[in-house]
């Protein structure tokens, strides 16, 4: 089959086939259905803010502190003494801490001191010791009647009379 | 002497009609309701047989119709001139059909999921009527392309379009044109193959 014929078969088929329907009035439908086409998206975005309304009051239900603490100035008196009142627990957390290393330090300075000296001089250091235990166990008439010559006993002592 | 003021006059009717629609192109292109009325009476007839090439012939055309106007009417300020209204309306009613075949297609396979069984595109009605008729079945034959390769067919053998006009609308180059034509025909031969020898 050559080009010409085939053109004409395809030609032919084309105009054998019966012309479509088409409305008269295909001007007013179009504006009709443009209309509806608009309604319709109106309706639509007026349906996705009235979800989105829906929606805000609980997304703005959350708590904002700074937006808070601006709006009320007691409220933010109160968030900053907290705020202090942590501040300082905090610091004397980090006190304790560094006076407990402090403590460390100066027992492990005191044992090296007490390894490196004389025998007279340890048995002085342990009398001393056992002065500040008792000392510091608040039984200062033992520390007077055991250790009297100890720096200890001379603190017991003004403890006692205090 | 008396040929020339035919040819001219000739001349300024052809200079007249393409100011008229030049004029109407951006009375259009403006949004003038009454432009809108003109370009649907003047292209209604090519396009309305345009969509109902494209889509196979079927019974009922009018709804495609006026989804290829109401599409010029809602981008009518978006059209600038570059090429003819014509033009422009032609590629408008192609993408149109593109997409409606393509919402079809999907159809059509959701449906053979379901049913497990492949369904031939056309009604059974169309199919029954359309059977015993030589030229029936060479329309049914181009329905059968693949939607790039009918487009070229109805372009070229039924529209009449060059292949420099066809790779206008179908914004392709022109060798991508003769290359789809190529294709598109020894497709429908092969498809046409059991006609031609009887």
């Amino acid at each position: 089959m050559n080009e010409e014929s085939f053109r004409q078969l395809l030609v032919d088929a084309d105009g054998a086939a019966a012309m479509p329907a088409v409305r008269a009035d295909l001007v007013s439908s179009v504006r009709h259905r443009l209309r509806r086409r608009r309604q319709s998206q109106v309706a639509g975005a007026s349906i996705v803010l009235c979800a989105m309304l829906a929606v805000v009051p609980f997304v703005r239900m959350g708590p904002k502190p700074a937006a808070m603490a601006a709006a009320d100035p007691s409220k933010a008196r109160d968030e900053l003494r907290m705020i202090r009142l942590q501040a300082d627990s905090q610091a004397a957390t980090i006190n304790r801490l560094m006076q407990y290393q402090h403590s460390l330090d100066v027992r492990a300075r005191s044992a090296r001191k007490f390894d490196r000296g004389q025998p007279l001089e340890r048995i002085q250091q342990q009398r001393e010791s056992a002065a500040r235990l008792l000392t510091q166990d608040g039984d200062y008439r033992r520390v007077i009647e055991l250790f009297p010559e100890t720096h200890w006993a001379s603190i017991a002592r003004r403890r006692l009379q205090t | 002497m008396s040929v020339m003021p035919n040819s001219n006059s000739l001349s300024f009717g052809g200079l007249a009609m393409e100011l008229d629609e030049r004029s109407l192109a951006q009375r259009f292109a403006e949004g003038d309701a009454a432009a809108f009325e003109a370009v649907v009476a003047m292209h209604r007839p090519r396009i309305t047989r345009l969509v109902y090439r494209l889509l196979g012939w079927p019974a009922d055309v009018d709804d495609m119709v006026q989804e290829v106007f109401l599409a010029a009417l809602t981008k009518c300020r978006r059209f600038r001139g570059e090429s003819a209204l014509g033009t422009w309306l032609t590629v408008i009613a192609l993408n149109k059909c593109r997409t409606h075949r393509r919402g079809l297609l999907s159809r059509w396979r959701a449906l053979r999921r379901v049913s497990r069984r492949p369904t031939p595109l056309q009604s059974a009605a169309d199919a029954g009527a359309m059977r015993d008729d030589t030229l029936a079945q060479v329309r049914e034959a181009i329905k059968r392309l693949a939607g790039r390769d009918r487009e070229v067919i109805v372009l070229h053998y039924l529209e009449d379009r060059g292949v420099g006009e066809m790779a206008e609308l179908l914004k392709i180059r022109t060798n991508a044109v003769e290359v789809r034509l190529h294709r598109a025909r020894q497709r429908l031969k092969k498809l046409l193959e059991p006609l031609i020898e009887e």
